[in-house]
């Protein structure tokens, strides 16, 4: 899948620096970082609520390209340094893991 | 390949837990080691030193890698693990609320350094806890 073809449908803003179309495959939604580490697979978008710096690691080590987080959720200027570094894309939409996901898929 | 080194991990730095895993991510990116391997390294290493800041006083991460493997020795300075059956338990969790906070505290990690490492050694007592654990490359 492509950010530009979701974007619209989820009200998303790119907080990073790179605006370009980026791809993912798949989408791992959760908070609790350890099942991150444990269930995400490399090129899933990662939606979560969770916001912090750990957040881009653990995003960093399992090559997941993009954080998408629900419920408006904004990250720290620190956090969004961080993302730009390790390109990693960031963004942020007002609606809530659910109605994201069934934007996204229509459902 | 040979490398090794050394990390200081603070207690409750959740900041700062990552150098670790990260550093040692691209040292093997580098050096051509399958993603596969690398995968399972990062979530070694990373929930290690998860384990290290939220659980003990704080203490250190030692890595001896060559052509064949990595070695990781993490070792801490307490209080150390009770009972360390009960702590590998999939969702057994003494986390603080500061962890839980930061989304950690699933009483996971253990069990996945466990499953993610072909030899995984594990020592405590109230002095500190010594994890020693090996990957393979091939």
């Amino acid at each position: 899948m492509r950010v530009i073809d979701i974007l619209n449908k989820i009200e998303g803003k790119i907080l990073t620096n790179d605006q370009s179309d980026v791809f993912f495959e798949g989408i791992y939604a959760g908070d609790l970082l350890s099942n991150v580490m444990s269930h995400a697979r490399e090129n899933n978008l990662l939606l979560t609520i969770m916001s912090n710096m750990n957040t881009i690691a653990v995003a960093c080590l399992l090559d997941l390209p993009i954080i998408l987080f629900a419920e408006g959720v904004i990250p720290t200027d620190e956090m969004i340094d961080k993302a730009n570094e390790e390109k990693i894309m960031l963004i942020s939409s007002k609606y809530s893991v659910v109605d994201i996901i069934r934007k996204i898929y229509g459902i | 390949m040979q490398a090794t080194g050394k990390f200081v991990i603070e207690s409750m730095d959740l900041d700062n837990a990552g150098n670790a895993s990260s550093t040692i991510k691209k040292m093997l990116t580098e050096a051509g080691v399958s993603k596969s391997i690398i995968k399972r390294v990062s979530i070694a290493i990373y929930e290690a030193e998860i384990n290290v800041v939220i659980h003990s006083y704080g203490g250190t991460c030692t890595y001896y890698i060559d052509d064949e493997k990595i070695r990781v020795v993490f070792e801490d300075t307490g209080p150390g693990i009770e009972d360390i059956e009960q702590a590998l338990e999939p969702g057994f969790s003494t986390a603080n609320n500061q962890a839980i906070t930061y989304g950690f505290g699933a009483g996971m990690g253990l069990m996945n350094i466990k499953n993610a490492s072909d030899e995984f050694d594990i020592t405590s007592s109230h002095l500190g806890t010594t994890l020693d654990i090996k990957i393979y490359f091939n």
